[in-house]
């Protein structure tokens, strides 16, 4: 067996070192080999390819949050699924341990899985996930003028 | 999780394993009783639309009964440390007193909350609140037991969290304000203190406090690395504890939150981190880090903070958030003894503390329920249109303060006389310090603690109480309360004699 004379954290350390290059080497190559011609387009915000409005620091509506942490809730457990099922399935550890490992990993499991899906009910029950909208204000605002007398001057 | 994977590749080892894991399900049925009571609440709350508050009530209560019940039952005080799922936590008899402890704290509170009027609807109209409570309870069950660092960092996010939600649960700017504060404290603290962690891993190779690798690795580490990590970790706990000078976010959440929900949070998450700490201290005292010296400051540092904004104080919540600091002060000067009798000095201080707190909370509660406010301006005059009350916090306080008839008096004496002893034995000049600046804090605490009795009585105030008598229902806990802190000054040997019998630091 070869001995690396590196720690792990010398591994960690070269890690470290080559994402910093990485970025580096890269931004700094495609800055000598580009042509530099920038014009008023090419240097607005690139937003879905729609003209940007306003600034990015704007109100958001609070209901993106919940519906965005409800959402990122349940993908991590996909994540965490994943890893489950590969040594949940694993034949020779369920035949090992006389089918203790398959039973332990599956209610550890549903238990995981049932309290995330009592998050979710109570959620929706409560009705954080209805999105109400906001009622339309009419202006009970009356002009004077009438409306044809604008058409006159357009 | 991580154990079992470790020994993936061997499927004997792996069925002994799991083996261990179901006996050791066996010792967390007070942790496991929790949680189904939390889901059983949520389930509840989901199910019915309108007056849940007896249905969640009554889960609630018969849940604690029953579960206070077991955890006295199950009590050994000669009991051995039991390592179970791989040393993440260990079962003991320490930790199961504290258990205890807690479980009474939370009835006290809930008690509180329910002849609370102001706020009775607060707590169980909805689960929400019961539900945070609970997982304070389950975080700080979890944390008395925890001997790894993971498990600890893991349990005192539990209860963090659920404290940062229940200062921020309601409507109204200061509790906004307050929830807030408490948040970036308390995320920077758990921070800094897992940051600590990852040093001592790097130190030591180990993240079980029990293990050798961990002890061997910390008699090899470096002294400035060590005594850097381990201020860090030391820095998660006072932030719990409430200890200077991590304690500036109690004074506005004690204010911002609810009578009940304050009397929670002034023992429960304290009393865990304080046990935690014993432990740590435990495992590195053999080191470079100089514990006695460091505890001595912090704890001169609290009491005199403590104690000295506590005079300044025109509200009742408030003064009593600075006495819980001044008080985590004492108890730090307990821990910095690093001895046997200082260890049982520290706990029985803790324990009394628990009572004495209680009490006040619950009283306050009760004088707030018929005058409106805990504001000193409101207080005045109300002693003798409110007599038995006044009288049984009048004992409290005398009681905090440390003064006899009262378990109070036992907690300061047995904490300074172990102090001295300790000073004695090693002179080191920083406990002389400790013990000089306790003494002369504890005058001071009578100006704050004896003012309130003093304002009952002999201030004149045209303030109001609401009609109607006390119900014998809403005294009884009180009483039984003050009953204990008085029962405790004649008969403290019994209470030394449990603390005796049991081994605090595994």
């Amino acid at each position: 067996m070869i001995e690396s004379n590196l720690s792990e954290f010398g591994v960690l350390l070269i890690f470290i070192l080559g994402a910093l290059l990485f970025a580096v080497v890269g931004l700094l190559a495609s800055r000598f080999i580009r042509p530099n011609r920038p014009n008023f387009e090419k240097l607005t915000t690139y937003e879905s390819g729609e003209d940007t409005v306003g600034s990015a620091w704007g109100q958001f509506n609070l209901r993106f949050y919940i519906v965005a942490l409800i959402f990122i809730l349940f993908e991590v457990e996909i994540i965490y699924l994943f890893p489950w099922a590969l040594v949940f399935g694993d034949e020779a550890l369920v035949r090992g341990t006389d089918w203790q490992w398959a039973w332990f990993a599956m209610t550890e499991m549903f238990i995981f899985i049932g309290v995330l899906a009592l998050g979710l009910a109570y959620a929706w029950r409560k009705g954080y996930l209805d999105w109400v909208r906001p009622p339309q204000k009419v202006a009970s605002f009356k002009s004077k003028i009438p409306a044809e007398a604008y058409k006159k001057y357009l | 999780m991580i154990v079992l994977v470790a020994s993936m590749q061997n499927p004997g080892g792996l069925a002994e394993q799991l083996q261990r894991l179901k006996e050791g399900l066996h010792f967390m049925l007070p942790e496991i009783g929790i949680v189904i009571t939390i889901i059983l609440l949520v389930v509840y709350d989901l199910l019915f639309q309108k007056n849940k508050s007896v249905g969640l009530a009554a889960i609630l209560f018969s849940a604690l009964s029953f579960l206070l019940v077991f955890q006295v039952l199950s009590f050994l005080p000669e009991a051995n440390a039991l390592p179970l799922f791989e040393g993440l936590v260990t079962h003991s008899a320490g930790a199961n007193l504290f258990k205890i402890g807690f479980l009474l704290s939370l009835l006290v509170a809930l008690l509180m909350a329910v002849t609370s009027r102001k706020d009775s609807l607060h707590y169980f109209d909805s689960s929400e609140v019961l539900v945070c409570l609970l997982g304070v309870l389950l975080g700080a069950f979890l944390l008395v037991m925890s001997s790894n660092l993971l498990m600890i960092y893991v349990a005192v996010e539990l209860v963090s969290i659920c404290s940062y939600l229940l200062t921020g649960l309601g409507k109204g700017k200061k509790k906004s304000e307050a929830a807030i504060k408490y948040l970036l404290y308390g995320a920077a603290a758990s921070a800094v203190m897992l940051y600590g962690m990852s040093w001592l891993y790097g130190l030591t190779g180990s993240i079980d406090l029990n293990s050798d690798s961990f002890k061997i690795g910390l008699d090899y580490a470096v002294v400035v690395p060590l005594n850097i990590a381990v201020f860090m970790v030391l820095c998660g706990l006072l932030f719990k504890l409430g200890s200077f000078p991590l304690h500036v976010w109690a004074p506005d959440v004690y204010r911002a939150t609810p009578l009940p929900t304050v009397a929670v949070f002034s023992v429960v998450p304290k009393l865990a981190a304080l046990l935690v700490l014993l432990r740590l201290v435990a495992a590195t005292s053999a080191t470079h880090f100089d514990w006695q010296t460091w505890l001595g400051i912090l704890s001169i540092g609290g009491m005199v903070v403590g104690n000295f904004s506590a005079l300044w104080q025109d509200n009742a919540k408030r003064m009593l958030a600075y006495s819980s600091i001044a008080h985590a002060a004492f108890l730090l000067a307990g821990v910095s003894i690093m001895n046997r009798t200082g260890l049982e000095a520290t706990v029985f201080y803790a324990l009394a503390y628990l009572l004495m707190n209680l009490a006040a909370f619950y009283l306050i509660q009760m004088v707030e329920n018929k005058v409106g406010s805990t504001s000193y301006e409101q207080l005045k005059g109300m002693g003798k249109k409110i007599p038995y009350v006044s009288v049984l916090l009048l004992i409290v306080m005398v009681a905090l303060t440390g003064l006899p008839p009262t378990v109070g008096f036992n907690a300061k004496l047995y904490l300074f006389s172990a102090v001295y002893d300790e000073f004695g034995r090693s002179e080191s000049t920083i406990l002389l310090w400790v013990l000089l600046v306790g003494l002369l804090n504890t005058v001071v605490s009578l100006f704050y603690y004896i003012k309130i009795p003093y304002l009952l009585f002999f201030k004149e105030g045209e303030g109001n109480v609401a009609p109607g008598a006390y119900t014998i229902r809403a005294l009884i806990p009180g009483t039984l309360l003050v009953l204990s802190v008085l029962l405790l000054f004649f008969r403290s040997d019994w209470f030394v004699d449990l603390l005796n019998s049991i081994n605090f630091v595994l």
